[in-house]
């Protein structure tokens, strides 16, 4: 909701511009990653994503979160409470917006402390598929995890290659713990444009984060940080399922895609270009 | 006058049983068959479930409306209107900016307190008295209005319903002085205060013989701030369920008994005459736009080319103000 750097550089809205973005771009998935939940009302939300979820053809992968940022919270008049608490408020936000966009769920009735529905129909309720797809953003063991295997299709883990063993490997208990197979819950993990991979070429007017940019939340140690193909090639040897990639100028340039699939590439990753793809 | 066609959009239980996918193909399609035939804009709404009982599509109108802007080029694109109360002011600026930002500044917003309880009870949000809305909802135009001009600073504003804290809001339009608002409805106290105040377009849903009383309390409202009533501009519409006299089209529409059309006088609805005069009762106003909801949509096009013929017999011929498409 606001620049990192300079609250009144340009930012815009994300569900409004990917919705744009999945009307005129008709093949790849389209993914949030994530959605503040705490800024909106879970039951919109949920038609929200059924309505996006139709327009691009059951292509929706909705990514949501508690938030991180209490600038943006404060901004925008939305309360900020601890971790915990967040956590909470996703938890039954999670709860009404995966029963309201499962085709075959009738209308129900939900009353949590932080969030109620009555007798709430949602229709369409997916574009035509089974159920929206819904991930989660995280690393916190205990809750995020658990919200995982309860509720999500995929998790967003935003770790280093060195703690991704010992997550999912916990992830697969927090499957187990309530019987679900951990291998249907696929995960993710992600590039970000901002980090200040050791030789990065290609970086246009990329701001690059330094140590002191980094979000406390964020488990990360810069001065480790290895090439940007190391660390996929290390997320391909670890099983993740979808690597999710920012890289750094593209507001200026197409370099920076060439460069990331030249690292892609190095790292074992091959895509298949859209005209073969028909 | 401009036109603009109100999209269905399901609120009207036109796609019950239909394959969203396929509702959603019907939609672009007739935005696209809109904007060909000279529409000037098209419009989505706000409602979370159909007005009529069961489980009948209600497309998010938001997302809608982005969708469609990319695919639509060249109309305007309004919201007609929004229940600013479902949603975080703040949030409804935001992505008002964006809409605006990547539709090329063609975005009218509309904003309203709705009026269907039962929607507000289903997706868990307060419906308190009509006068507690129309106060929630006129903190939110302070916002929504501020953070949308050009030229207003970040604000911090603390009121009962809503609150900002030195908010910044990159972009707030495409164009000067900034994204265009509508307000709805006919109220003498807040809504035509909250239009003189904020807006650049009133929608009045009422019939015409109310018009001219409506307009005089307005100029007042107008002359108590200081604005120019000629700077907002009137718009009026049609209703896709509203049993014009002698429709010929009304592929499959269900219409409203008269007494289930919101704030309407039920006798007025059962003596409501035919479509045409109505529009060419509108253009003697003086009207600017007419927001045309149009009976049928979503299983032909028919009932467009009965709704033109409409207009040219009512004087509106609104081809010839349409600039060529430019593709």
């Amino acid at each position: 909701m606001l620049a990192k750097w300079d609250p009144e550089a340009p930012i815009l809205d994300c569900v409004t511009l990917h919705t744009a973005v999945a009307a005129a771009v008709p093949r790849v998935d389209i993914g949030f990653g994530v959605i503040n939940s705490t800024f909106r009302n879970p039951a919109m939300t949920a038609k929200m994503a059924s309505t996006l979820d139709t327009i691009s053809g059951g292509r929706l992968i909705l990514g949501l979160g508690c938030g991180f940022k209490d600038n943006e919270a404060r901004a925008f008049g939305v309360p900020f409470p601890d971790m915990k608490e967040r956590l909470a408020i996703l938890g039954e936000h999670l709860e009404i917006i995966s029963r309201m966009t499962r085709r075959d769920e009738p209308p129900f009735t939900f009353e949590g402390s932080r969030a109620r529905v009555e007798n709430v129909v949602n229709a369409p309720r997916t574009g035509g598929g089974d159920h929206v797809r819904i991930a989660i953003g995280g690393h916190g063991r205990n809750v995020t995890f658990r919200l995982a295997a309860k509720y999500c299709d995929e998790i967003n883990v935003d770790l280093p290659s060195e703690g991704m063993a010992e997550a999912m490997s916990i992830l697969a208990d927090r499957c187990a713990e309530i019987g679900r197979d951990p291998s249907t819950l696929s995960i993710a993990t992600g590039t970000n444009p901002a980090w200040p991979y050791p030789g990065l070429k290609a970086i246009g007017r990329q701001r690059l984060m330094r140590k002191e940019d980094l979000p406390a939340i964020m488990p990360y140690d810069f001065d480790a940080l290895p090439p940007r193909a190391e660390e996929l090639a290390r997320w391909v040897e670890l099983g993740i399922d979808r690597v999710i990639c920012g890289a750094p100028g593209l507001a200026n340039t197409d370099e920076g895609l060439y460069e990331l699939l030249d690292d892609l590439r190095t790292a074992g990753i091959e895509l298949a270009p859209a005209a073969a793809i028909g | 006058m401009q036109v603009g066609l109100v999209l269905p959009q399901g609120y009207f239980n036109e796609f019950e049983g239909w394959e969203p996918g396929r509702a959603w193909a019907r939609i672009v399609e007739l935005a696209r068959t809109a904007e060909r035939l000279g529409f000037g804009s098209i419009w989505t709404g706000e409602h979370v479930l159909s007005k009529w009982p069961g489980e009948s599509i209600a497309f998010d109108c938001w997302a809608l409306s982005s969708g469609l802007a990319p695919l639509v080029p060249r109309v305007g694109l309004g919201l007609i209107v929004v229940n600013s109360t479902f949603h975080n002011p703040a949030l409804t600026a935001k992505a008002a900016s964006t809409l605006d930002a990547i539709s090329g500044g063609r975005l009218t917003l509309g904003l309203g307190a709705g009026f269907k309880e039962n929607e507000a009870l289903a997706y868990g949000h307060p419906y308190p008295g009509l006068r507690d809305r129309m106060e929630w909802l006129s903190e939110h135009f302070e916002i929504i209005w501020r953070a949308t001009r050009r030229d207003e600073p970040r604000f911090s504003f603390e009121g009962t319903y809503a609150r900002v804290e030195d908010l910044a809001n990159s972009p707030r339009a495409a164009r000067a002085p900034g994204v265009k608002l509508l307000i709805g409805g006919h109220g003498r106290n807040y809504t035509l205060r909250l239009a003189a105040r904020y807006c650049d377009e009133l929608n009045l849903n009422v019939f015409p013989d109310q018009v001219p009383e409506l307009l005089e309390v307005f100029h007042e409202r107008c002359a108590e701030i200081g604005r120019d009533p000629a700077t907002i501009e009137l718009n009026c519409g049609t209703n896709q369920i509203m049993r014009y006299k002698n429709l010929r089209v009304t592929g499959g529409q269900r219409f409203a008994e008269p007494h289930e059309l919101a704030y309407q006088d039920p006798e007025k609805v059962a003596a409501v005459g035919s479509r045409a005069e109505e529009l060419a009762a509108w253009r003697e106003l003086g009207f600017d736009r007419i927001t045309a909801g149009i009976p049928g949509l979503h299983n032909t096009d028919e009932g467009l080319y009965e709704f033109i013929e409409d207009c040219r017999t009512a004087g509106i011929d609104f081809f010839d103000r349409q600039p060529e498409p430019t593709t």
